[in-house]
């Protein structure tokens, strides 16, 4: 008889705390964060840590990572709305916020922060965020892009930092040697991408302003116009054929790509590239030895320019867990530190500066860049705009134009195909 | 017999084949009339459905740059199925010798195939990079070449790089459908044709080619298909450049989906492309079939 009490008091133990883990289950809520975080290294580990903590801090929700590789957000996003099966958060800089909301995947979410929190951005970052006043998601960072130049090679060579076109080239040419004496340059003095995709296109744009020319602006009369084509905008053309021509960025310039140029910085095989401090992150992880070689400074042409390319999260509109990701949003834009030190990021709160700035000494280079930010236009059409430039400096750099003016009107008539397009 | 008896005594054959049926409705039927449908609109698949009617394939005639994809497409899709039926064929003529070590020469010769795209396109970019590139490494030290090529980048060379690439990845398929073509075909008909005197080029263009011409039609036809719709690679490789020389209609198709949003004046593309794999299909049966 014992035996059989002792038995059902076992089982009444175990149903008792079977229900009590169940019913914490059902209390918990999943938040759902896609993007390229997830899968790309050493991003991967800082968004899991902060993950681990908004846990901590708010037992009531669980967050659910999905994967997807920078280059298919896009199309991935595409796809689910399609489906209407849109995750609650998706990791993105804010260039797609004009075409979301067109598609009406995206909501105002401004009235979900107090004032004060939302002042507590850098503008800069903020407004990335924002179209038509309205605020689809928060910065938790930037990855900006300036000039990123190789230091201890400067020095060596008695070079003071570019604050030209020509001063670039100029410098190019004197860091552009042969290292092992066998009669072969084997590092040249800058790394110019011109690889078909939008992040050869946001480079080239970032020299078209520093040339004064935007790729887009509004006109007095309300309308969009590009600059493409006007005289200033010859200087960031011969910048790219005259490096080319001078032989001072290696050969096929065509294939470079984001992670090529990389390698090629890692490697020691360029000295100077139009990047940022996330890229001197994922040199120095690829080799150690460049620590602390680097320095970004702003691009200086005509103009002295930087884009910010502030990253973040942009909230879905009827995301499943929307409590959870306002939650998330807030949490991750105070608790992102980790991934200044790891990848040199500048945070996108003021209040974090100074603690970013001792966690990584780059930064504050990057953050004084602020103040030269372009002004990027968020254009439901920036895609189309992107291919045009991209298609243009590809182009440029096959060798397609014999000067940099018809290098230049072939651009132009491209993008403004585009803007005719969607006028 | 019960009605469902002789029911599945009428249909046996329907009744069997019915889940695959279902299956390929499903995942073949379904999406290429859902394709098909989206080409008669402008639309970004969520809010944006403004019927065009035949718009698309109007417009698509005036796209230069699906124009110009067309007809990289042709030049790669002759030269990638040209090289896969040569190597194909020749490889697979002597894997069917008595040859020492064949099951080996037959893993090895396969490995091409069974590595992943993507994979196989990152090691030709690295192999054939100008500046780390073992390729150009190893011209310029036999003294073929004075500087490195841009072998991706050059719009001389691009499109050949990319058609040799191809060539080199998808020969297996080939080559394994030719080999078991081969072994079908009778050693009677050799030994005879030997005591008749034919000479080996007669053997070979008397009784292997005939023998085989029904598994080279269909081999013709899927690695046809197949690299007609290319994308990986190639995206991988050159993303369609330098200067659009590489831009295959997949490549064309991609960007003007997934980066412009346009899926109606994609999917009239799609549409078009289907209808020409669709032509290559009939052509190269009609022409066996004649022969």
């Amino acid at each position: 008889m014992k035996k059989i009490i002792g038995c059902i008091a076992v089982l009444l133990v175990l149903c008792m705390a079977t229900s009590s883990v169940a019913f914490a289950g059902e209390a918990q809520t999943t938040v759902q964060i896609m993007g390229p975080w997830v899968v790309e290294s050493p991003e991967d580990s800082v968004l899991k840590s902060v993950v681990e903590g908004f846990e901590a801090a708010y037992p009531q929700y669980k967050v659910e990572l999905i994967g997807v590789p920078s280059a298919d957000v896009n199309k991935q996003v595409q796809a689910m709305a399609a489906s209407q099966t849109l995750p609650d958060l998706v990791i993105n800089n804010g260039a797609n916020n004009a075409a979301w909301k067109e598609m009406g995947i995206v909501e105002n979410i401004e009235s979900k922060f107090s004032k004060e929190f939302l002042d507590g951005f850098y503008p800069e970052m903020l407004k990335a965020f924002y179209y038509e006043d309205e605020l689809f998601g928060l910065p938790t960072c930037a990855a900006p892009f300036v000039l990123l130049l190789r230091n201890d090679l400067l020095t060596e060579a008695g070079i003071e930092v570019p604050k030209s076109y020509d001063e670039i080239l100029a410098a190019a040419k004197k860091l552009t040697v042969d290292t092992n004496g066998d009669g072969k340059i084997d590092r040249y003095g800058l790394g110019l991408m011109g690889f078909p995709d939008a992040n050869t296109a946001l480079r080239f744009i970032l020299a078209l302003f520093g040339s004064d020319a935007p790729d887009v602006y509004k006109d007095e009369a309300g309308n969009f116009a590009t600059k493409i084509g006007s005289p200033e905008s010859m200087d960031a053309f011969k910048l790219y054929m005259d490096a080319q021509a001078q032989g001072v960025i290696p050969p096929g310039a065509t294939e470079v790509d984001y992670k090529t140029m990389v390698s090629l910085l890692s490697t020691d095989q360029i000295a100077m590239a139009i990047s940022g401090p996330h890229t001197i992150g994922n040199i120095c992880v690829q080799n150690p030895d460049m620590v602390g070689k680097f320095i970004a400074v702003p691009l200086t042409g005509r103009k002295t320019v930087a884009y910010l390319n502030p990253y973040g999260f942009v909230k879905f509109a009827n995301s499943p867990n929307e409590a959870g990701a306002i939650a998330f949003l807030e949490y991750a834009a105070q608790n992102f530190v980790e991934m200044t030190r790891v990848t040199k990021r500048p945070p996108s709160r003021v209040e974090l500066a100074e603690v970013a700035k001792e966690a990584a000494p780059e930064v504050a280079a990057i953050l004084d860049c602020a103040q030269y930010s372009i002004d990027l236009l968020n254009l439901p059409f920036r895609a189309d705009i992107y291919a045009a430039v991209y298609e243009g400096v590809n182009s440029m750099m096959a060798g397609m134009y014999a000067t940099p003016e018809d290098a230049a009107e072939a651009m132009r008539a491209a993008v403004q195909a585009v803007l005719d397009e969607h006028k | 017999m019960s009605k469902i008896g002789k029911f599945l005594d009428r249909r046996f054959t329907l009744v069997l084949m019915l889940p695959a049926l279902c299956i390929a409705a499903v995942l073949i039927l379904y999406p290429m009339c859902y394709g098909f449908y989206i080409s008669l609109f402008d639309t970004n698949l969520v809010n944006k459905w403004e019927f065009k009617g035949v718009g698309n394939y109007l417009a698509l005639l005036n796209n230069a740059a699906f124009r110009n994809s067309l007809w990289v497409n042709i030049q790669f899709i002759v030269l990638v199925v040209l090289g896969h039926m040569v190597i194909g064929t020749v490889l697979a003529l002597q894997l069917n010798k008595a040859i020492k070590a064949r099951a080996f020469w037959r893993c090895l010769l396969m490995l091409p195939w069974l590595i992943p795209e993507v994979v196989y396109a990152l090691l030709a970019k690295w192999v054939l990079n100008p500046q780390y590139g073992v390729f150009n490494y190893t011209l310029m030290s036999l003294g073929i070449i004075d500087a490195p090529v841009a072998w991706l980048g050059e719009i001389a060379t691009a499109l050949s790089s990319v058609i040799v690439v191809s060539i080199l990845k998808g020969y297996p398929f080939t080559m394994i459908m030719v080999l078991s073509g081969l072994q079908t075909v009778s050693g009677d008909l050799y030994e005879a044709a030997e005591m008749d005197g034919c000479t080996p080029w007669q053997t070979f263009w008397r009784i292997t080619v005939p023998s085989i011409l029904p598994v080279v039609a269909v081999t013709l036809i899927l690695d046809t298909v197949t690299w007609f719709k290319h994308y990986t690679m190639v995206a991988i490789m050159t993303g369609g450049g330098p200067a659009k020389t590489t831009s295959l209609v997949s490549v064309t198709i991609y960007k003007t989906a997934f980066e412009s949003f346009k899926f109606g004046q994609a999917g009239a593309m799609a549409v078009i492309v289907f209808v020409i794999c669709y032509l290559f299909g009939v052509f190269y049966r009609r022409l066996t079939h004649e022969s």
